[in-house]
């Protein structure tokens, strides 16, 4: 019986390994950020979809009218801290040519 | 291009047997007598001399990327061959049966029912899993019905969904989808890149994430804002490598019904 326990411990094992569908996923690697209030502020945070922080990352706040309003960077975990502007707005996380993403206020949440 | 496959196994057999024949116990099995030192050490540097033809064979065939891969592949399968012909093989020297006293006998082991159901299960299960995966990957999206053929500024091009089912969700819970793209034969070489993101374009650099792939379907992953709703439509943006920059929307539920499925459900 000790034989079948191996095996079957090893059995699964090997099907776990298998099953585990993040091990199969192919590379989805693309910046993703998401904001949300705090007070009259708004914090952001971005990061990478593999989970990895995203630093340094140029952070720029527009109004609807390409006013810039706040421009800052990701900060040592990935995060920024700005004063909510006025009217409609939305904010760009570059993380480097194509690699830009938009949030818009309305994907904010609270606001 | 045969002739170089039949010409990389037969050395490789050769010079896998060779091998083989100048080990002490492989080479009595393989020759039926016993060699000398002398001989086995001669087989030995044949054995390699004809592994080296078989190299150059397939370099000259392959050249060097694929050439060596190609070897090693007739390597694996003539190293089998050889392993399983040894026992069967007719010159090798009869022994004189043991006389040894029987052992005794081993208590045979006897999985339990479940334990046997669970094997025989994943011995189906596994492989119809990895044939199913195999088959979904080998779809090329771009060339499914649901594809949509349109014309870009003066460029044709197929756009498509990955896959026909909805967002799949990445670090803390982010809903991302997969496109891919193909511009026509003779466009391709005249775009610098093309973009796309749910919502309207406020300017080129908030066009969106852009379509990678050094291949000629280029590839890119969205993910759905939170407050994304059908009418804000799923925005293609092209920029050739001359500057002229082109929009274009998508309905949401022509490009990714499950997508759009998956908005109205959120709201």
């Amino acid at each position: 019986m000790q034989v079948g326990k191996t095996f079957i411990s090893r059995t699964l094992v090997l099907l776990a390994l298998l099953g585990s569908s993040p091990a199969w996923a192919h590379g989805v690697h693309i910046p993703i950020g998401k904001c949300w209030t705090e007070a009259k502020e708004i914090v952001c945070e971005g990061g990478e979809s593999d989970g990895h922080p995203l630093l340094n990352a140029l952070v720029e706040v527009i109004d609807y009218n390409e006013n810039m309003q706040f421009s800052g960077k990701l900060d040592d975990h990935s995060r920024i801290r700005f004063k909510r502007p006025q009217g409609e707005f939305y904010i760009l996380i570059d993380a480097g040519p194509g690699q830009v993403i938009e949030i818009d206020w309305k994907d904010i949440k609270g606001v | 291009m045969t002739a170089y496959h039949v010409a990389v196994l037969l050395f490789a057999l050769a010079g896998f047997a060779a091998l083989a024949a100048s080990m002490e116990k492989h080479g009595r099995e393989l020759t039926g007598r016993e060699l000398s030192a002398g001989q086995r050490k001669w087989v030995y540097w044949l054995g390699w001399s004809l592994l080296a033809i078989a190299l150059a064979c397939g370099v000259a065939g392959w050249r060097w990327n694929i050439g060596p891969v190609v070897l090693l592949g007739w390597l694996s399968v003539v190293g089998v061959l050889i392993a399983f012909m040894l026992p069967w093989w007719p010159l090798q020297p009869k022994h004189a049966p043991r006389k040894e006293k029987p052992l005794p006998q081993l208590q045979e082991t006897v999985l339990s029912l479940p334990l046997r159901a669970l094997l025989v299960l994943a011995l189906l299960a596994v492989p119809s899993w990895v044939v199913f995966n195999a088959w979904k990957m080998s779809e090329q999206a771009v060339l499914r019905e649901d594809a949509i053929h349109g014309k870009i500024g003066p460029w044709t091009f197929v756009i498509a969904e990955e896959n026909q089912d909805g967002p799949e969700f990445f670090a803390g819970k982010t809903p991302v989808k997969e496109f891919h793209l193909r511009f026509c034969e003779a466009c391709d070489g005249e775009i610098r890149a093309a973009y796309l993101k749910i919502r309207k374009p406020r300017s080129l650099r908030a066009a969106g994430l852009a379509f990678q792939g050094a291949r000629w379907t280029r590839e890119v992953a969205i993910y759905i804002p939170p407050a994304a709703t059908l009418e804000d439509q799923i925005w293609l943006t092209v920029e050739s490598k001359r500057g002229e920059v082109y929009h274009q929307a998508f309905d949401i539920e022509r490009l990714s019904p499950a997508t759009a499925k998956f908005i109205k459900e959120k709201r």
